[in-house]
Order: C-alpha cells, then structure tokens, then sequence
C-alpha cells in the first residue's frame, strides 16, 4: 500500500454486495477511501483497497467483529454508510409476525448496531461521519409499506437523537431518503404501483445512484460539519 | 482475574483521559478519586467517553470485552462509577464472570 493509501480515508458500507450500497463503495474506493464492506452473502467487488465481511448487521458479534477489523487492518475510521436494508410490500392484515422481525432486524437494529461500534472508533478521528437510509415510503405513507415505513421512521429518530449524542465526539448523523431507485428493492413491485408514487413527487422520476450519491457526498465534506440529524428527501418529498 | 492489574488499568485510563474540564483534575489519581455524582470528576458525556475508554483498555491488557454500562450498572443502587475503587470492583466482577473458573 503507497502512503497515500495508508493516508487515506476509511469508510465503513454495509449492504456493500449490490445495488445502492455497490455503486457508492466503488465509487469511494475510486476517488481514493478505503472501504469495508459488508452483506450476508459472499460479495465479488475486488479493490486494493476494499475488504468485505460476510455479516448479518442484525448480529451484534458479528458487527463487533467487522469494527475490530477495521481497527486492525486500517487503524482509523471516518464515515459510517448504513446502506443494507430490506422492504416488505403487503398489506398489513397479510404481514406475518416473521416478516415485521426481519425488516425491524435489519434496517433498526443493524443501524443501530454499526452507528454505536463506528461511533466508538470515530472517537478518535474529530471528524467522524454516519449516512443512515430512511426513505419517502415514511413522510408518503405509502400503503402496503407499514411495516418497512415504521422500520425507516425509527431509523430517522435514531439519526436525530445520535445527532445531539455524538455532537460531543465531533461525529455528525444525518440520512438520505431516496425515492425509488431501480434496484432489486424495487423490481418485485409492479410498474403501476410504481408510477403512482412517482407521480406524488415533485419532480416526477426515477432516482438514479447519482442522486443518492450526491447527499452522501454533501453529507461527508468536511465543510459538512456543522450539519447533523437531517434528513434530505430526494424528488422533493418533505 | 488479579485486581491490581484492573485497578492500575483503570488510573492509566485516568490520567490519559482528556478532561473538559481541568480545574478539577488533580496530580495524584488513586482507588478513592469520585469519578461522578456530587464532586466527581466527570459530566454525564465525558463518563460515556472515560467507560468507553476503560473498555477499550481492559481489551488491551486481558483480551476480553466487557460492557461496563450494562443495565445492572445502570440499576444499582450505589453506582459502580461513583469511584475509581467501585468501578475496579464492578469490572473485576463482570470478568471474573466472563472468564472460566480455574
Ligand atoms: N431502491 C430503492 O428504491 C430505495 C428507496 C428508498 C430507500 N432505499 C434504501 O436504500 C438502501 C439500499 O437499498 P437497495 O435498493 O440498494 O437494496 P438492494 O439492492 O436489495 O441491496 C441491499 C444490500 O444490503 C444487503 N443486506 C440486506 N440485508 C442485510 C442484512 N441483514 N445484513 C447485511 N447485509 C444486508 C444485501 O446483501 P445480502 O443480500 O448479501 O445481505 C445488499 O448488498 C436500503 O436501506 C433501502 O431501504 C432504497
């Protein structure tokens, strides 16, 4: 590793194996961070400097273990994306129990779990960064999404109280909600139901990884600092 | 697990700690320093930051993790992190318990 490499930033994507997660952790690593990935299955992104874990983010050993070896193979931590996260698109008098446990597992717990280990590593860098997935489906209250909404509504709450947290330790806490954006999330909802909540935003299209890069980009500057507990809705959802 | 070496983790951890503020902090830290509470040493937010570093140090010296702020810290009536003795006292419980008896 040159020492520009070793010099460099390290960032911390969980649901590194595709979709959103995949495009922002090539996308890092190409401008020059250090990237530790993670997803439950085995992940083919290969990168000098990217390392993957295979981890559930709901498994508070497996989480601990994913931060210890950040410590060990990087030696510093600045940016927490907490990208995994999964939806479920029923009615909610079809949802069985089983399917409220995974969503909350995953997108409340797994946040959780990687804001509290990232931020006890973030103590030291003065400048540490989280990036939490909330989504339109919440301030939309979209039908057929309770339970995954609810999921996202937590997560919102967790960045605005973190915020004042972890103000002290000079790490900021925000999140970006996307709106659809085509990825395997978004391929088992029909085009109809699709096109109906297009149309009740702003500007009336898809969201590229572009447009979710972007905040996440805004978010991690350095000027950014004086910037937490927010979260931006993409397509002018408020 | 040989409390000397708790309790000497835990005053390294001390006189390492980066107070907010440094007119209370004296030269000489022992088992009796009050950490928080009346006249402690440490506000609501440096205590997060001084038992996340106590953690982190007894990681260091015996490679077992331990969670000094679990809900039977926050429960008990007398607070293990009113001193530094309490605090030895508290740790020493949690690992003896983690670790195989002999
Ligand atoms: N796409 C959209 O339209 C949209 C809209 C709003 C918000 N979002 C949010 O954006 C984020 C990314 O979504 P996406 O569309 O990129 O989803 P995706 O294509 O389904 O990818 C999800 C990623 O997370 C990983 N993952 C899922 N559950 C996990 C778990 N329990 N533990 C570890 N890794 C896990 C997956 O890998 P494994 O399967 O191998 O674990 C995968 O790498 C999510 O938080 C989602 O809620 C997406």
């Amino acid at each position: 590793m040159s020492d520009d490499a070793i010099n460099s930033r390290v960032m911390v994507i969980s649901g590194a194996r595709k979709g959103i997660g995949r495009f922002l952790a090539e996308r890092y690593l190409a401008s020059g961070w250090r990237v530790m990935g993670c997803s439950r299955s085995e992940c083919d992104l290969v990168h000098p400097n990217y390392r993957h874990v295979c981890t559930d983010v709901a498994d508070e050993n497996g989480v601990r273990a994913l931060f210890s070896k950040v410590r060990a193979e990087f030696g510093r931590l600045d940016a927490v994306i907490n990208n995994a996260g999964i939806a479920s698109m029923n009615h909610s008098l079809l949802t069985p129990a089983s399917t409220v446990q995974s969503v909350l597992s995953t997108n409340v717990m797994g946040t959780f779990l990687f804001c509290r280990e990232g931020a006890k590593l973030m103590r030291a860098s003065k400048a540490g960064r989280i990036v939490n997935f909330a989504t339109v489906a919440t301030p939309l209250r979209l039908e057929g999404e309770a339970i995954y909404a609810a999921s996202k509504a937590a997560v919102v709450s967790l960045t605005q109280i973190l915020a004042h947290e972890l103000a002290a330790m000079n790490i900021t806490v925000n999140a970006v909600g996307p709106t659809p954006v085509r990825t395997d999330l978004t391929r088992a909802v029909p085009s109809s139901k699709m096109d109906a909540l297009i149309a009740r935003q702003a500007v009336k299209r898809w969201g590229e990884f572009e447009d979710v890069a972007n905040v996440v980009d805004f978010y991690l500057k350095p000027e950014s600092s004086f910037i937490t507990g927010q979260v931006l809705y993409l397509g002018g959802v408020s | 697990m040989d409390r000397q070496v708790i309790a000497q983790a835990i005053l390294g951890t001390l006189r390492n700690f980066d107070f907010p503020d440094l007119e209370k902090v004296s030269a000489e830290f022992t088992e009796e320093t009050i950490l928080f509470g009346r006249e402690g040493l440490l506000d609501s937010i440096a205590l997060v930051s001084f038992i996340l570093d106590v953690e982190e140090s007894i990681r260091a010296k015996t490679g077992v993790s331990i969670t000094l702020a679990d809900e039977r810290a926050m429960s008990q009536s007398r607070s293990p992190f009113r001193r530094v003795s309490s605090l030895v006292d508290y740790a020493v419980q949690l690992l003896s318990e983690q670790l195989p008896t002999k």
